[in-house]
């Protein structure tokens, strides 16, 4: 029958002949993509992620070859035209050394040392809690994951209270006061910088280790130990190289961010003039160098790009021989017997070192006249509820009083917390397509391009944000001036933590439920509403959690992209410091700090989920 | 560079492609790292030492009633500036006006990048801004004609022509502080030369140059007018002629620089280093006049060195700005002209400071040690804005190199 | 009633060889027809491509009169609107449904009425007997159980044909054998049309009515199981069905092939130029005891016995005769010690015989019925 429909007019003689025409199969193909709008989703993903990610980096970028206004001296061009100055200026220069070589020798130093820590304490605490029965396990599941909720320049600061000596500007910190001598590289650079964003990075690997440690099949250890493998072997040999993906993942965002972070390095790093590639870049963006900003992002852009390459690599060359258990996986718990207590010990030294001492150094700031000093009448209330502080015109009473701190924290749930929803579902799309597009190109590309936000340090490519959007271009009105603007920013920013575990979790689950549905007779819409979202409960939720506490700590873009001084809780927090009420500044801080937490806690127990679910390996 | 960005996406079968891309941009920017130019560049430029760009706009037929008139139409301003203080002066504003006003504080960096692309996109939010960076006002904002000066024709007369151009609202000083309580016999440090002596090594508090823009400025300035007071006070310390032929404001940064200064990434932490209840070593540190409001609030202990040779810091002034592109042009001048009113210049003068219309009462507050603003405060040169800006990036590089 | 015809189906991944290249199929109303073949020969595709989960390259299916995919016509119904009905290797329960939901859930967007829908899901689980689970969740379940959740959901919507990719592999022995009673019992009772892949040939002889072997994205062969038993329509059918596999020797190396050929040309003079391969079926293969005297048209050789195996029921035995191993089924005990040498004998008209392409030469004479009767004479 097939022969009898064929048009033998239009079909040019063929070697595919029962094919059909060109024509013909192309119709074909289209009526194919009309019922399978993956392919569709992918590519409108993929076109609106490559505007709004590659767009304004291009934007940010372009500025290293272009002679900027006001720099046409030093340059000897004229504004606009093509120049390799900058380029010049960061790696060859007189200052290169200081500007570039300098911070970039104590990036690789400084990063390697994070991850080190970040792993070792992650590591260890993940094992604690997925595979021995550590004495509350189930709150200190919770509670290790904290310190991720705390801005990270929080550990610089609690640092300093601890640490400080007196060789640098401000209050000395306890230690000194105690009479004890803290030499300059305990209290200031590497050694600081290192453990304080180690203290603050290392529940990424909580979270992916402990996932991965859940997931490992215990029949392949018990067969090790069998075959006569003792324990020490078969953590070596066995379940360490099974955990190398998840290893190398939680490396690479790990990596990703310090590349980024400038706050915690800076304040840290000052006063023994230690400097990174991010507060290098920090420099550059507040004396407006648009074009050393532009060679520095580049750079950090390289080398975050190039992590993932490897990562890549690691992850594809690790498949090979990586069985993600299904049936054999089981809780199985190692008795610690007397080690119990220790353990629990040792937990708790974790918690307090990542959590209680930077909450307590912040809430003791928030009651102090004087930082530092343990006088009686050196505490007060007031910043909190005080109904009148003398000088300091636009916040003239504590920050519980008045309407500012509820507006700005209504401000943060409404566009943060709708910003992570829009993660959590697109991130999820993602990982829809990326799976269902198999090793097609959208999918891969999908991949890589969701990342790569995390990879570019915010500062540096906000305000290409505003001249994206400012004025209206094809169908995208002039979004800047409104709320929206922000509201998309923040999720594309944050995507990459939405899509990572949209795509670990739609990978876990691969593509016969969905299918099952299809054949059952479930158009697209339904499979999505009635199967997809219902099983990836949890990793929307991780989805869209992590996004929100990264989120809620956003600054830079909130900066950039509000206009009539919409009052986020972080931009309240910095204007406080500008009112020199620093311990007004903080209190606010602690108050994103209890939002993130109440917002996460309140979400795993409404949707019966953990964050860890979602994050994958 | 953005081919780098697309080849790093497609991942099957690319790989090698994407490290050949990798490798030729690798390739490139060492290419572009060898052929720069080979010496390095020399400051000052081609541009003239004159507020180029745009002139002000004195507004001679200059009406009150028929600004407040239409600026009501208009409905509503914001405007940026770099102090809270700004959100009590646009609540003033309205209060006296009754136009809704909004004042964003922001810091002047970011105000610099949303003006300059607001005004590129043609979408302009902020109506007028007051300003407290010279340099990138006059070399970006209105070299660019992003923004502005307007002057009302009734306050020309009152306003002398060096604070016109750019139009200059108000000033405050950066001064050098030192413990009384330790000190009680007055400020230790008795020339600016002191700082840069290896006497002072490793005891004067700053904020870090690199991060502050303001005072790099500070000293640019000092370069182009500070050069006899500088000198004489060299050859009152010392004795003998500062070689002539240097600059005598770099060979101080120099000092200055080599002395190892503790940085500080806020005023407030400078002015702990001096000022703090406990604090016991012999420093002085170079702080905003703000900061005299946390002496009583903090127990601080703290005095401007007022007998410091030549100058105990220096003024720096804030501007007023309109948006070219504005929405809301009346409005936006009627802040301006409220702001050069001692109704509204008195919402930003709580710690003190100086009005630029000179026939206003300056605010009554004074940092303890402080007397008068004019003589004892280094001056700005409005005129060398412009070399200032370009010469903000050879400073930091001067400051950079013999910062140890 | 659909009988569902593939015609010159290709579908290539990527840029390697396709994984079904012009294929041509026809899948007779009512019949529970296989497709058997080693992993990658592209029968799980061909499966796929029937329910509309994979779209064409190019070629035409339909089911009964109505054009599934066209790539002349340029028509796609996608899978949901196939009115078919598929059972997954690893079932594909939705761990958040209830099984009643589960089985509930095609009706459900069919939009029957809830008690309708309630009524025919009962009856479903109940055929699948797994009636008692109705409000557990597939996670309480073993895979047993799952499957029959799983046969269950996809009766639930009385589909026109059911697809089966390989729904029994992940159960244990005892189960598999269960639910191979289970298919032909669902099979007889509601007269579907079912097709079923899988790799073991066990499982397509025992219960298809039509056997399709493919190999390397080709049909080889499609026929009745026993057909493809008894006439293998070339090497590979040969290789692949039957266990132990089909002995196959090229002729014409040694005394025994030669002698082995002369035997077979002797009666089949017009094979002369095109014999090249000849096999022989481990269970046509005869050990005769002393003195034994085998009737006409027996092909008697000499072999020497490497090992012989125990299978319980029989023995599989290794001998070599020349240079060439052949492997035989004894239903006695071979009593010889390895290293002995024995006499074996074959019917000639049990060899198979194939030409250098691989592929079958004609049988004088259509005998399939013949060959199944002496196959149970010798196995007695």
């Amino acid at each position: 029958m097939a022969a009898a429909t064929r048009s033998p007019d239009t079909a040019p003689p063929e070697a595919d002949g029962p094919a059909g025409t060109r024509l013909s199969r192309l119709r074909y193909r289209l009526s194919v993509l009309r019922h399978e709008p993956t392919h569709l989703l992918g590519i409108l993903l993929v076109i609106a992620l490559l505007y709004l990610v590659l767009a304004p980096l291009v934007a940010v970028l372009s500025d290293s070859a272009q002679v900027q206004h006001g720099d046409e001296g030093q340059a000897r061009q004229d504004p606009g035209s093509f120049t390799s100055y900058y380029f010049w200026r960061v790696f060859r220069s007189p200052v290169a050394r200081i500007l570039f070589w300098e911070p970039l020798l104590h990036t690789v130093v400084v990063a390697l040392g994070v991850t080190v820590v970040a792993v070792v304490l992650g590591g260890s605490m993940a094992w604690l809690l997925t595979r021995t029965n550590v004495m509350g396990r189930k709150w200190l599941s919770t509670a290790l994951v904290v310190p991720y909720m705390l801005p990270s320049w929080t550990f610089a600061l609690a640092w300093l209270a601890l640490f400080k000596n007196d060789s640098s500007g401000g209050q000395i910190g306890i230690l000194e006061s105690w009479g004890v001598h803290t030499p300059n590289w305990l209290a200031y650079g590497q050694v600081p910088i290192i453990l304080c964003l180690g203290l603050h990075y290392y529940p990424f690997v909580l979270l992916l280790f402990g996932n991965a440690l859940r997931r490992i099949d215990s029949q392949l250890e018990d067969s090790a130990r069998i075959l006569g493998a003792g324990r020490r072997t078969v953590a070596g040999r066995i379940t360490l190289p099974l955990m190398l993906p998840s290893l190398s993942s939680s490396v690479l965002l790990v990596f990703g961010r310090i590349l980024g972070t400038f706050g915690t390095p800076y304040i840290l790093g000052l006063p023994v003039d230690y400097s990174l590639l991010s507060t290098s870049l920090f420099r550059a963006v507040n004396s407006h160098q648009r074009g050393v900003t532009a060679v520095l992002t580049a750079v950090i852009v390289v080398v975050g790009v190039l992590v993932i390459l490897v990562d890549t690599r690691l992850a594809r060359e690790q498949k090979r021989f990586i069985t993600v258990g299904g049936k054999g996986a089981m809780d199985r718990v190692s008795d610690l017997g007397r080690w119990r207590r220790p353990a629990l010990g040792a937990a708790l030294a974790v918690f307090t070192a990542g959590v209680i001492l930077p909450v307590a150094t912040l809430a003791l700031s928030t009651v102090s006249k004087t930082p530092g000093v343990f006088r009686a009448d050196n505490f007060t209330l007031k910043y909190w509820v005080g109904s009148d502080l003398p000088g300091a015109p636009g916040f003239p009473h504590g920050v519980l009083r008045g309407s500012q701190l509820y507006e700005a924290a209504w401000n943060s749930l409404r566009i943060v917390g709708l910003a992570a929803l829009i993660c959590g579902v697109v991130g999820l799309l993602v990982g829809y397509v990326v799976v269902r597009a198999g090793s097609s190109r959208t999918g891969s590309l999908l991949r890589q391009i969701s990342f790569l936000p995390y990879m570019v340090p915010g500062i540096a490519f906000a305000a290409a944000f505003l001249s994206l959007f400012a004025v209206r271009r094809g169908p995208v009105p002039a979004l800047y001036g409104s709320v929206s603007l922000l509201v998309l920013v923040l999720a594309v920013t944050h995507l990459p933590y939405a899509s990572r575990s949209g795509i670990s979790a739609m990978t876990q689950l691969g593509r016969e439920p969905e299918e099952a549905a299809q054949i059952s007779g479930a158009g697209w819409f339904t499979r999505l509403r009635k199967i997809i979202i219902p099983i990836q409960r949890g990793a929307l939720t991780t989805g869209v959690i992590l996004p929100f506490i990264s989120g809620l700590k956003e600054l830079s873009i909130v900066i950039m992209l509000t206009t009539t001084g919409t009052q986020l809780l972080t931009t309240l927090s910095i204007n406080l410091v500008d009112y020199a009420y620093d311990q007004m500044a903080n209190a606010v801080v602690l108050v994103i700090a209890l939002v993130s937490f109440l917002a996460t806690y309140l979400t795993q127990r409404l949707t019966k989920t953990n964050l860890s679910s979602g994050l994958g390996g | 560079m953005p081919s780098f960005a697309l080849g790093a996406a497609p991942r099957s079968g690319g790989r090698r492609r994407r490290i050949a891309v990798s490798l030729v941009l690798a390739g490139a920017l060492g290419a572009a790292a060898a052929c720069a130019p080979s010496t390095g560049p020399t400051g000052t430029g081609a541009a003239t030492d004159s507020a180029s760009g745009a002139k002000p706009q004195i507004d001679s037929d200059f009406d009150l009633e028929a600004l407040v008139a239409e600026a009501k139409k208009e409905g509503s301003v914001t405007v940026y500036d770099s102090t809270g203080d700004i959100t009590e002066t646009a609540a003033a504003f309205t209060a006296k006006y009754g136009i809704k006003a909004t004042g964003v504080k922001s810091k002047v960096g970011d105000t610099l990048e949303k003006m300059t692309r607001e005004n590129q996109a043609g979408n302009v939010t902020i109506d007028a801004t007051f300003y407290e960076d010279g340099p990138s006002l006059v070399g970006q904002l209105l070299a660019q004609k992003v923004v502005y000066t307007w002057i009302p024709g009734s306050l020309v007369k009152d306003i002398p022509p060096s604070r016109q151009s750019p139009l200059q609202v108000l000033s405050k000083g950066n001064m050098w502080i030192y413990n009384p309580k330790l000190f009680p016999k007055g400020c230790p440090v008795k020339n600016i030369w002191d700082l840069a002596d290896p006497a002072w090594k490793g005891k004067v508090a700053m904020q870090d140059p690199l991060g502050k823009p303001n005072i790099v400025e500070f000293f640019n300035q000092l370069k182009a007018g500070g050069e006899a007071g500088l000198r004489q006070a060299y050859k009152t310390k010392y004795r003998k002629e500062l070689a002539s032929g240097d600059s005598a404001a770099e060979a101080w940064v120099k000092g200055l620089a080599k002395n190892g200064p503790i940085l500080t990434s806020s005023d407030d932490d400078a002015t702990a280093a001096v000022a703090s209840p406990n604090q016991t070593k012999d420093r002085v540190a170079l702080v905003s006049n703000a900061k005299f409001r946390d002496v009583k609030e903090k127990s601080y202990s703290m005095r401007v060195c007022a007998e410091m040779q030549p100058w105990s810091g220096y003024q720096y002034p804030k501007y007023a700005a309109v948006a070219t592109k504005t929405k809301h042009p009346a409005a936006a001048k009627l802040f301006v002209y409220f702001m050069l009113t001692q109704q509204g210049v008195d919402t930003q003068l709580g710690n003190g400071g100086l009005p630029g219309n000179p026939a206003l009462k300056q605010g009554t507050f004074l940092p303890d040690g402080l007397t008068d603003w004019n003589k004892q405060l280094f001056v700005f040169d409005p005129s060398k804005l412009k070399s200032d800006f370009d010469n903000l990036q050879p400073m930091q590089d001067l400051w950079r190199l013999n910062h140890g | 009633m659909p009988t569902i015809t593939l015609s010159a189906v290709r579908k290539s991944y990527g840029s390697g060889p396709p994984a079904v290249d012009n294929l041509d199929l026809e899948i007779p109303d009512g019949s529970f027809t296989c497709l058997l073949g080693p992993s990658g020969c592209g029968k799980t595709t061909t499966l796929r491509m029937i329910s509309g989960l994979e779209p064409l390259n190019a070629g035409t299916i339909t089911v009964g009169d109505r054009i599934m995919d066209s790539t002349v016509d340029g028509v796609f119904v996608p899978p949901e609107k196939r009115g078919m009905g598929l059972v997954f290797q690893n079932y594909a329960l939705w761990p958040h449904l209830t099984v009643a939901k589960n089985v509930e859930f095609g009706l459900r967007v069919r939009k029957v009425k809830p008690a309708e829908r309630a009524e025919r899901a009962a009856v479903a689980l109940k055929m699948m007997q797994i009636e008692w689970a109705a409000d557990r969740y597939p996670a309480q379940l073993s895979g047993g159980q799952q499957q029959r959740v799983s046969l269950a959901r996809m009766l639930a919507v009385n589909p026109n044909v059911l697809l089966l990719d390989e729904p029994l592999s992940n159960l244990d022995a005892q189960l598999r054998l269960d639910m191979r009673a289970e298919l032909k019992r669902i099979h007889d009772e509601t007269g579907h049309t079912i097709v079923f892949v899988t790799h073991d040939q066990l499982e397509a002889m025992t219960m298809a009515t039509h056997v399709v072997v493919m190999n390397k994205g080709h049909v080889q062969q499609m026929a009745p199981p026993m057909e493809v038993y008894a006439r293998p329509a070339n090497t590979f059918v040969a290789r692949f069905v039957g266990s132990p596999p089909m002995n196959l020797f090229e002729v014409g190396d040694d005394a025994f092939t030669e002698t082995a050929r002369d035997q077979v040309l002797a009666a089949r003079p017009d094979l002369t130029d095109r014999l090249t391969t000849i096999g022989a079926r481990p269970e046509n293969l005869r050990l005769l005891d002393e003195g034994d005297q085998p009737p006409a048209g027996t092909y008697v050789f000499e072999a020497t016995i490497k090992t012989a195996l125990p299978t319980g029921s029989s023995w599989t035995v290794l001998v070599t005769a020349g240079d060439t191993e052949l492997y035989f089924v004894s239903y006695t005990d071979v009593h010889a010690a390895p290293g002995a040498t024995v006499r074996c004998a074959v019917r000639t008209s049990d060899l198979h015989l194939f030409d250098a392409s691989g592929d079958r030469l004609p049988d004088e004479a259509a005998d399939a019925a013949l060959t199944e009767e002496n196959t149970a004479t010798w196995a007695s």
